[in-house]
């Protein structure tokens, strides 16, 4: 059975954290978690060193996603700030505003 | 994993709940040539019954033209049903040249190239031509194949407010970090049936140093003097760097779309375009035909006339009535109704009376923009357009819906 590993960090008691920021602290423990050094090769470093042989230029980084959900109706919007990924979100969310005549 | 009871009943719930949503699309059975006069099955199992269609995108009344149906009966005999293969492999015989030769020649472009449909064409355009570095900014009413094939590629995506040059003016201005821009539009807009400012849109291009694609599906074969489409009518020709359009609506709408433009940006669709690559070659029968097709709009401008003045005597017949028409110069002719339930009502009525239309709701026109599109075809005789009005008139008065301004009919029947 997995163990299940809490990190507490108290608040001063005067401090609300909104939704917006609980997702932001859970973001960061994940990279962090994500980036924790393994034994032997991880494996998402693995799948980069085997694409790097078969001559891909691999890079990776952190970014924003932006989720719209209407009905089974989904977009998404990737920036590297959260400006540019709801303005990609607007833009893909705007194209199909309508579906249009055929 | 097998098509369980469950996973039966999951898609079972998606059908069920697209109808109840009042979107759920029937077909009905037509059981004669297309034309100005069908005889359409419906609902099915129902006897087949004579009605004069205004739904169909058959503007010069080519469809089942006996030149055009001869065409292709001689090209079958010629070159047989299929080939049976892509078009780089052993799929492209000298009438798909000579077709894209002609059509360069009638689009007033460098080259073109055959797709087995425009929604093809839309489809693979866009990858094959700009990549990660470059923006496409498209009208917001484009057609649902070109907001896909801007899904397909890379280049970052952008739209501006539907015509509103001001706004396309200020996305340039954004976008001029980028290596290539590309303003995306259609030429006739199948929901409004207005005409794109091309002309304007062209100035832009130039000023911003962007390139422009326009898809002139509703517009090929019968738009401007000529009939070469909506950049002849705004006076642009040569300065469309791509258009996208079909064979499937006036040019004997069969099926089958292009890409013509500039030489490279058309060879480079031939080299990477995947709806080309990887499907087959449009077949010999329909090249034979829209061959033919264009043999008779290069000899006479007569069909196109035909069209544009049926056109206007419709749209006079309609406001005359007292239906709120959307304005425009193009044969496709919303009357709008702006509630979905009396938009259906009256089509299904129109058609109890003999006449064929289609009622459009959200999500396919905007919200509270409900209407019954009408299309003229050069088939149409006069004949048949004063029985229609007939039928929309004793129908308008049914619903109490002649001689009402858009915010009556809102206020009367909802938005």
């Amino acid at each position: 059975m997995m163990t299940t590993h809490a990190i507490e960090v108290p608040l001063p008691p005067d401090v609300d954290p909104t939704d917006d920021e609980r997702a932001l602290v859970d973001v960061v423990c994940r990279a962090i978690f994500e980036l924790r050094p393994t034994e032997g090769e991880a494996c998402w470093a693995r799948t980069a060193r085997l694409m790097r042989e078969a001559g891909w230029a691999v890079h990776w980084r952190l970014r924003w996603v932006a989720e719209g959900r209407r009905g089974g109706h989904i977009e998404e919007g990737v920036g590297a700030t959260l400006d540019e990924a709801f303005g990609r979100l607007q833009e893909q969310a705007l194209q199909d505003e309508v579906e249009g005549c055929p | 994993m097998a098509y369980s009871a469950p996973t039966r009943a999951l898609y079972q719930a998606d059908l069920d709940a697209i109808r109840a949503a009042g979107l759920f699309k029937e077909e009905r059975f037509i059981h004669s040539p297309q034309g100005a006069d069908i005889a359409v099955e419906f609902p099915s199992g129902a006897a087949p019954r004579p009605v004069i269609n205004l739904c169909a995108n058959n503007y010069l009344g080519l469809s089942s033209h006996p030149e055009v149906v001869q065409a292709a009966h001689d090209g079958l005999d010629d070159r047989g049903y299929g080939l049976s293969s892509v078009r780089f492999i052993c799929g492209t015989q000298d009438i798909h040249r000579t077709l894209e030769e002609r059509l360069t020649t009638f689009l007033g472009t460098e080259d073109t190239l055959l797709f087995p449909s425009c929604m093809d064409a839309n489809g693979g355009v866009f990858e094959a031509v700009l990549g990660e570095h470059d923006v496409m900014i498209a009208d917001r009413l484009v057609h649902a194949s070109i907001v896909d094939g801007m899904r397909l590629c890379k280049a970052q995506q952008d739209t501006f407010k539907h015509s509103d040059m001001g706004h396309l003016e200020e996305k340039l201005q954004e976008h001029q970090d980028k290596r290539f821009r590309l303003i995306i539009t259609d030429g006739v807009f199948s929901m409004d049936g207005d005409v794109a400012k091309l002309d304007e849109i062209v100035r832009l291009a130039e000023q911003y140093d962007a390139m422009v694609c326009l898809d002139d599906s509703h517009a090929t074969g019968f738009m401007g003097p000529t009939g070469r489409g909506t950049h002849e009518m705004r006076g642009v020709m040569g300065h469309i760097d791509l258009i996208t359009t079909t064979l499937g609506k006036a040019l004997g709408g069969a099926s089958g779309g292009c890409v013509s433009g500039r030489r490279e940006l058309v060879e480079l669709c031939r080299q990477r375009a995947r709806p080309y690559l990887f499907s087959n070659t449009v077949a010999p029968v329909i090249v034979a035909g829209a061959l033919k097709v264009l043999d008779l709009l290069t000899a006479s401008t007569a069909r196109r006339d035909k069209l544009e003045a049926n056109a206007r005597y419709w749209r006079g017949l309609l406001s005359e009535a007292g239906f709120d028409v959307k304005p425009g110069e193009s044969p496709i002719v919303p009357v709008m109704l702006y509630n979905a339930k009396l938009a259906q009502d009256v089509a299904r009525d129109l058609f109890a009376e003999g006449i064929y239309v289609v009622g459009f709701f959200f999500p396919v026109v905007p919200k509270g923009q409900a209407r019954i599109r009408t299309q003229l075809s050069a088939a149409h005789e006069r004949h048949h357009l004063d029985r229609a009005i007939e039928a929309f008139v004793k129908v308008g008065k049914r619903y109490g819906v002649l001689g009402k301004s858009k915010k009556e009919l809102v206020e009367q029947f909802g938005g």
